[in-house]
């Protein structure tokens, strides 16, 4: 299976002329996550804050980046190439996960008594096609590669093999997939398991008890598992603003409303794509004929095996859930089970459909022996096949309008013929053609989308991104601690994560709510913030100077009324709410280099004539060290995002950190000289780790018990 | 359970089938032009009304005065309009969003129960009656139709024929007819006559074939179909006598330039965008979220239905079912065959029902029965070649759908909603064709073989009207109802000002009754003409009215005064000049003609206040020097009291539209009243201090109430009588 993984995706690790990252997401978004983290690992710390978006957010917690995601870390750890994580590494760190979900697939078939090539065939198809083949987001495609284990364990229980281990161990894996970073498809596995569950105990009336058991230890131990991961997310979550689709960013108490969901269903008509490409009306499903005609033959076949009627019900299941707002199922389950609403994608819900397809398909490979339906089959394919051909030459010579579809149409017309072939002849190696064909069916979907790295067009983003290095070289020469700003339209990626300079933009799917609220986008909170340059081939307002013009035409333009990184103050009032302190940071009126305002009490400060002085004597993601020298007592601001889990201590005493600004961070410091700590301390890591650890463990004591003979 | 079990189950799926109504807060189905502009300002004075005491039978608030029960649409004789009515009131008396909704599924479940009682009384098994009920509650014309008033009679469709069909079947016929006869009135009771009428035409319909297979033929059995409609009209009678007095004295408007008069036919031009097109007959099968009346039933119930007439063709009561599908389809294409020209030029009143679509209620009713029959003989395990026809079918028709929609997508074709919805239609049809398959293989248990079917019709309806629901957090589209809560200040504005008045609005919904306000127009679907004929948008007849305020984007004149703004840019303009709602007048003048008697009453040199215009003789009014004095007292929209000084024997006026429900007393003994310039109440007041009350009280409402009464325990009484079940058949 290794073999063929890297063959089939032979552009990306036997060249140097592909890429994955070309897509909007990956590179603007994805690839900037991944240098932040790498460059924090490789520097000795944990990515837990990231100061280059947004004025500093908390990445563990934004979930996508996957920090805490397993199959992430080897990437990270790797080597870096000038600071840079190389390309391959990048392009193997895409395959690999691909091999371990054909593994654990190939467990799964196993598990249900298929032939060994049976297994490795629908394997093959699970991980190298459909949905989990054209979900290039690292952060979904890894929650792929537990699912099939998750269910694997369940199925067992359902047999009534070791109940309680099976359900621990169902519940790891599960937990595994909640580490991604992406909460839609571990949702959807967690759902079709827990579907199963309820199965189990209605029908198993003579095993109610056991199944509720290993039901409720699934259902912990994927919390244990997965709490490094979900408490984090949690904490994050409840205190942010989402962009999900709808008008306005979300809170986290506020549903996606229901026509977002409407809008990313799947379209009937990418139901078509699930057997030819070319209907992408949403994510691209296409899995192949031979793959549907092989899996219905399996149903068909083998209906009597109770397993194969559990992968009907998934199959089915996971199609009708994912054409969401086309049927009944989806709204349902969306307004009644809480946080499936988070799940705005139910057509990435295909991966479920795709899991019992292609258990269907190891039973299908399985009964080639039986001729009479080897007969129909073949027939079946044979049609199929003319009736693509017919079709697609029609539109060719018609010229109908759809340029690039026919050709591959056809092909699969071709390879349907080709089907025929096979399955008429009493060969030997019946599935090994199938096999060929059937990748070779596929690899004409995602894999042949992919950018060649000398395609400009294809490669743009890319090529913009890494022609933008002397904006960044330009910032990093400037003094201080440099703080920018940009446009989207003229730098549609994270550059600041990119290029390890901060900034107030980004291209992420979520922003604090503190820094939301406060409307990121005016001149006094960009001045409070530091935002002393701005990147843009247009300036924002008059008062800016041109400094810089870069290669790509772009111009870093600088804001002299920018505060600095730090600063004292030594008035400080109270606001009511955050209506009225959103109100006080526009005011104009209100000094904001001389006064601060905080929610509820203020502390009482000192006014003196002398002069205070703060700079940084360190300053790295987690930790931030000042000196200082107070006239008299002051308030210190670190004009980055507020964030609960900061904890701040003067000379080595623990300090309170004030929402100065209802926004940013502040210390009360008596007059004299001080050395100020600040440090991101999240008890929602500290406390998911150890849960995490504990569930590791448990899991692993539970899986030596049931190897017991 | 095992009794209760099924239909409980039915309407729980009909509850959740419409999650998207009582589970989330992002949807409403009242968000088209009538409902909101018309149906729901209606709702609101009804339930306010009803929470204060009173019965909502006349509305004060549009075209300056309205009988809003003979009206009929408002539904105020429907006992289940009634609890919507009474269901508790926001603290600021609006109706609550989730009664409002909770009242659409109310409705929903009715229909599906009543055909769920249709089939199990065919003989259909418990699964099969709730396929049909779903069938027949989810899907149709009558889903589409979501006025309440017209979707409440689709309810006793199939409660009429239940009851006829068992007459056909040889039961006795005076107790089934009457019964039938009684569900008949209850559907005329809902409100509107467009559903009603053809379910009254089919009644007959299936009475004339009754009739005809009669042997040998006696006059005695016309008893049996003259009781049928006797008790149709009595139980009707409550709503149906008020409405026969208001037909001839109003004015309907049907798409035709001017509003039409009792007897004044549609013009058959106006049936035809109402009507079934040849093309549109694809609706039964693709949804189509067009606007208007949609037969949409999907194809899985039309492929059952099909197959239960093949299965189940020996059956008498497939053959009807069938012809009465056939009979409503003919009717629904009206101009495409000649047989509803036929009836439009040969039967009273049928005219009337402007929308032949309607009749492809049969249709539904039809297809759920016919469906339940497939059910049935599949679940029996018949084996029959019709099985394997219906299989190569489905299989033939789902792949050439596939096929279509694949064209359909590459050539970007924009048909019926696009490729999507052929699709959708394609899929059905081959899950269908392999339900078929197993089921004919015993390959599945019964549970399976009763489940599928269900589960695919409730599936495939999913793409009926609900679907095409804004969601209200989707500002990009835009709402009706939002303009509506944003006039409040307007309100507000409106109700600092003192005394009494009327408005003028040019808004796209009924602002008077909405808001409470009294209003010289409003959204309604008929008036009384003796307002409608006056010259009516003059601003003298205004002034004659009391209309002081306009509440528009422009003034109608430029004497009008901006006074206020609200909320995206309607302003309040004021007139001038404008009478009192009450006053005396001393002299009577006799204009026989009407036309000149609007004409004089809208001429410049005319003053209202000197002298009053009668059409018979006048009574003897005195005149006098001493002033009159004329105050408003408890006002209410049922009665109005006024208190008058009169210098000398005149004239009181009252400028609230004339009918005839209306009586006078002075100081509590009853007086004549008259129609005052051909649109206004008067009543003659000696001289000195009197008070007068106007009250509404029709005698047709009391008549019908008794005579609906009357019939209702008539067929309770028949209704309570054993029923024999001897062997029966339809021959």
């Amino acid at each position: 299976m290794f073999l063929i993984v890297v063959g089939y995706y032979w552009r990306l690790v036997l060249t140097n002329q592909y890429t994955w990252l070309h897509g909007p997401d990956y590179a603007n978004q994805v690839l900037p996550w991944y240098q932040f983290e790498a460059g924090e690992w490789h520097s000795g710390r944990i990515p837990l804050w990231d100061p280059y978006e947004w004025a500093g957010q908390s990445i563990i917690g934004q979930g996508q980046p996957g920090v805490a995601d397993p199959l992430n870390l080897p990437m990270l750890w790797w080597p870096l190439r000038k600071t840079w994580i190389a390309q391959g590494v990048l392009h193997w760190f895409y395959v690999l996960p691909h091999w371990i979900a054909a593994m654990g697939f190939y467990a799964l078939c196993r598990e249900l008594a298929r032939s060994k090539i049976a297994s490795v065939f629908a394997a093959c198809l699970y991980t190298l096609s459909g949905i989990g083949a054209s979900l290039d987001w690292p952060q979904m495609n890894h929650a792929t590669v537990w699912g099939p284990i998750a269910m694997l364990f369940v199925f067992r229980a359902g047999k009534g093999k070791s109940i309680l281990v099976s359900g621990v161990l169902s519940g790891l894996f599960l937990g595994l997939a909640w580490l991604s970073g992406h909460h839609q498809i571990p949702i959807y596995y967690t759902l079709t398991t827990v579907g199963f569950w309820i199965h189990f105990f209605v029908t198993q009336k003579h095993r109610r008890f056991p199944i509720a058991r290993a039901a409720s230890a699934a259902m912990l131990f994927m919390f244990l598992v997965s709490a490094v991961q979900t408490l984090p997310a949690l904490d994050y979550g409840r205190n942010c603003r989402r962009f999900a689709g709808a008008e306005d960013a979300l809170k986290w108490n506020e549903p996606v409303p229901y026509y977002v969901h409407d809008t990313f269903s799947m379209s009937p008509l990418s139901m078509l794509g699930i057997v030819l490409p070319g209907f992408d009306t949403s994510y691209p499903p296409h899995i192949g004929l031979i793959a549907v005609l092989l899996g219905l033959f399996g149903m068909a076949t083998t209906w009597e095996d109770r397993s194969t009627r559990w992968l009907t019900a998934i199959a089915a299941g996971g199609m009708v859930y994912s054409l969401g707002g086309h049927t009944l199922v989806q709204g349902i389950i969306y307004a009644l089970v809480p946080m499936i609403e988070k799940a705005r994608v139910p057509a990435i819900a295909q991966i479920i459909f795709d899991l019992g397809l292609c258990g269907l398909v190891a039973a299908g490979i399985d009964q080639l022996s039986n001729m009479e339906w080897r007969r129909r089959l073949a027939w079946t394919f044979g049609s199929v096949g003319v009736i693509i051909i017919s079709t697609a030459g029609v539109y060719t010579l018609m010229k109908i309008i759809w340029p690039g579809a026919e050709d591959r149409w056809m092909l699969t017309g071709w390879v349907a013929l080709a089907c025929w072939l096979v399955l008429r002849r009493q060969t030997k190696h019946a599935v090994l053609w199938l096999a060929f064909l059937a990748l070779t069916e596929v690899s004409i979907t995602t894999p042949r989308g992919w950018a060649n790295n000398e395609w400009k067009p294809r490669a743009k983003l890319l090529d913009d991104m890494a022609a933008q290095d002397d904006i960044a070289l330009f910032l990093r020469s400037r003094p201080g601690a440099p703080r920018m700003s940009f446009t989207l339209d003229d730098i549609p990626y994270s550059f600041g994560d990119y290029w390890g300079i901060e900034t107030i933009e980004a291209m992420v799917p979520s922003v604090p709510e503190e820094l939301w609220r406060n409307d990121p986008w005016s001149s006094r909170t960009n001045e409070l913030f530091g935002v002393r340059y701005y990147v843009s081939k247009k300036p924002r307002h008059d008062d800016l100077k041109a400094l810089f013009v870069s290669r790509s035409g772009i111009t870093v333009w600088e804001d002299s009324a920018a505060f600095p990184r730090v600063f004292t103050v030594h008035k400080a009032t109270s606001a009511k709410d955050f209506q009225l302190a959103k109100q006080m940071l526009q005011d104009e009126k209100i000094k904001l280099a001389q006064e601060t305002f905080v929610i509820g009490a203020a502390p009482a400060l000192e006014t003196c004539d002398g002069r205070d002085a703060a700079r940084y004597e360190k300053r790295v993601p987690n930790r931030l060290t000042m000196q200082t020298d107070m006239a008299c007592r002051g308030m210190l601001i670190v004009p980055d995002l507020y964030d609960h889990n900061w904890v701040a201590e003067v000379d080595g005493k623990p300090a309170k950190i004030h929402e100065a600004y209802a926004l940013v961070r502040g210390v009360v410091v008596e007059k004299g000289h001080h050395r100020v700590e600040m440090i991101y301390r999240p008890i929602s890591v500290y406390a998911g780790a150890v849960m995490t650890l504990l569930g590791l463990l448990g899991a692993a004591l539970a899986a030596m018990k049931g190897a017991r003979p | 359970m095992r009794r209760w079990g099924p239909p409980l189950l039915l309407v729980l799926t009909i509850v959740m089938f419409h999650w998207k109504l009582w589970l989330t807060n992002q949807y409403t189905w009242l968000e088209s032009p009538d409902l909101t502009s018309q149906v729901l300002p209606a709702y609101e004075f009804s339930a306010y009304e009803i929470h204060h005491g009173r019965l909502p039978l006349w509305d004060p608030y549009t075209w300056g005065g309205q009988p809003l029960h003979a009206g009929m649409q408002a539904s105020l004789a429907y006992p289940v309009h009634w609890l919507l009515l009474a269901a508790p009131l926001k603290k600021d008396s609006w109706l609550l969003a989730n009664v409002l909704n909770w009242y659409y599924i109310l409705i929903r479940c009715l229909i599906a129960l009543a055909m769920y009682a249709f089939c199990r009384d065919l003989g259909r098994s418990a699964w099969a009656a709730c396929l049909a009920g779903l069938i027949y509650s989810l899907g149709g014309v009558e889903v589409t139709t979501d006025w309440p008033q017209m979707a409440h009679a689709t309810a006793w469709a199939p409660i009429v024929f239940l009851f006829l069909f068992r007459v056909l079947r040889g039961e006795p016929e005076v107790r089934n007819g009457i019964l039938a006869g009684a569900a008949l009135g209850a559907a005329w009771l809902c409100g509107h006559h467009g559903y009603p009428t053809i379910i009254s035409l089919a009644a007959a319909g299936l009475w004339i074939s009754w009739l005809a297979r009669r042997q040998p033929r006696r006059l005695t059995d016309l008893k049996a179909p003259v009781l049928s409609f006797l008790f149709a009209g009595l139980v009707g009678a409550v709503q149906l006598l008020p409405t026969a007095e208001f037909g001839p004295l109003a004015r309907r408007w049907v798409g035709t330039d001017e509003a039409l008069r009792w007897f004044e036919k549609i013009p058959y031009n106006l049936y035809e965008p109402f009507s079934l097109t040849a093309d549109g007959m694809f609706a039964f099968i693709f949804p189509y979220t067009g606007q208007g009346y949609n037969p949409f039933l999907g194809i899985v119930a039309i492929a059952l239905a099909f197959l239960g007439a093949a299965l189940a063709w020996r059956e008498p009561a497939v053959r009807i079912l069938s012809m009465l599908g056939v009979g409503g389809l003919i009717y629904a294409l009206a101009s495409y065959t000649p047989v509803h020209g036929w009836l439009y030029v040969v039967l009273p009143m049928v005219e009337k029902t402007r929308v032949p679509m309607m009749a492809t209620l049969l249709v539904s009713v039809a297809v759920a029965c016919m469906a339940a029959y497939a059910l049935d003989y599949v679940l029996a395990l018949t084996q029959s070649e019709w099985n394997r026809r219906f299989n190569i079918g489905l299989a033939a028709f789902g792949l050439g759908i596939l096929v279509l929609g694949a064209i359909l997508f590459a050539r970007r074709a924009d048909v019926m909603n696009g490729p999507n919805t052929f699709l959708l239609t394609g899929m059905y049809a081959l899950a269908l064709g392999l339900w078929l398959a197993a089921a004919s293989n015993g390959k599945l248990t019964r549970a399976w073989v009763a489940f599928c079917p269900v589960a695919l019709v409730v599936m495939e309806l999913t793409k009926g009207p609900s679907s095409g629901w804004r969601n209200q957090l989707d500002h990009s589209k835009p709402s009706p109802l939002a303009p509506m809560s944003e006039d409040y200040k307007i309100v507000e504005f409106l109700r600092s000002k003192a005394g009494s008045w009327r408005v003028e609005t040019d808004m796209p919904y009924n602002f008077g009754d909405w808001w409470g306000i009294e209003a010289i127009d409003g959204m309604v679907a008929a008036v009384t003409s003796n307002i409608l004929d006056q010259n009516f948008f003059t601003p003298r007849f205004h002034q004659f009215m009391s209309v002081r305020f306009r509440i528009a984007e422009k003034p109608s004149d430029d004497s009008q005064k901006q006074v206020f703004e609200g909320a995206r840019g309607v302003k309040v303009f004021e007139y001038p000049s404008w009478m009192p709602r009450a006053w005396m007048v001393h002299k009577a003048v006799v204009e026989p003609d009407p036309k000149s008697m609007r004409h004089k009453l809208t001429s410049p040199d005319f003053v209202p206040s000197g002298q009053v215009l009668l059409r018979a003789a006048p009574p003897a009014l005195e005149t006098c020097e001493v002033p009159d004095s004329v105050k408003l007292g408890r006002r209410s929209p049922g009665r109005v009291e006024v208190s008058v000084d009169a210098g000398c024997r005149g004239m009181l006026i009252l400028n609230d539209v004339y009918y005839p429900g209306w009586r006078v007393t002075v100081d509590r003994k009853a007086a004549d009243m008259y129609e005052a310039y051909g649109v206004v109440r008067g009543v003659v007041v000696d001289k000195g201090k009197h008070t007068v009350v106007f009250e509404y009280s029709p005698w047709t409402i009391k008549l019908g109430a008794l005579l609906s009464i009357l019939g209702m325990v008539g067929a309770v009484v028949v209704g309570s009588r054993k029923r024999k079940r001897d062997d029966v058949n339809y021959s």
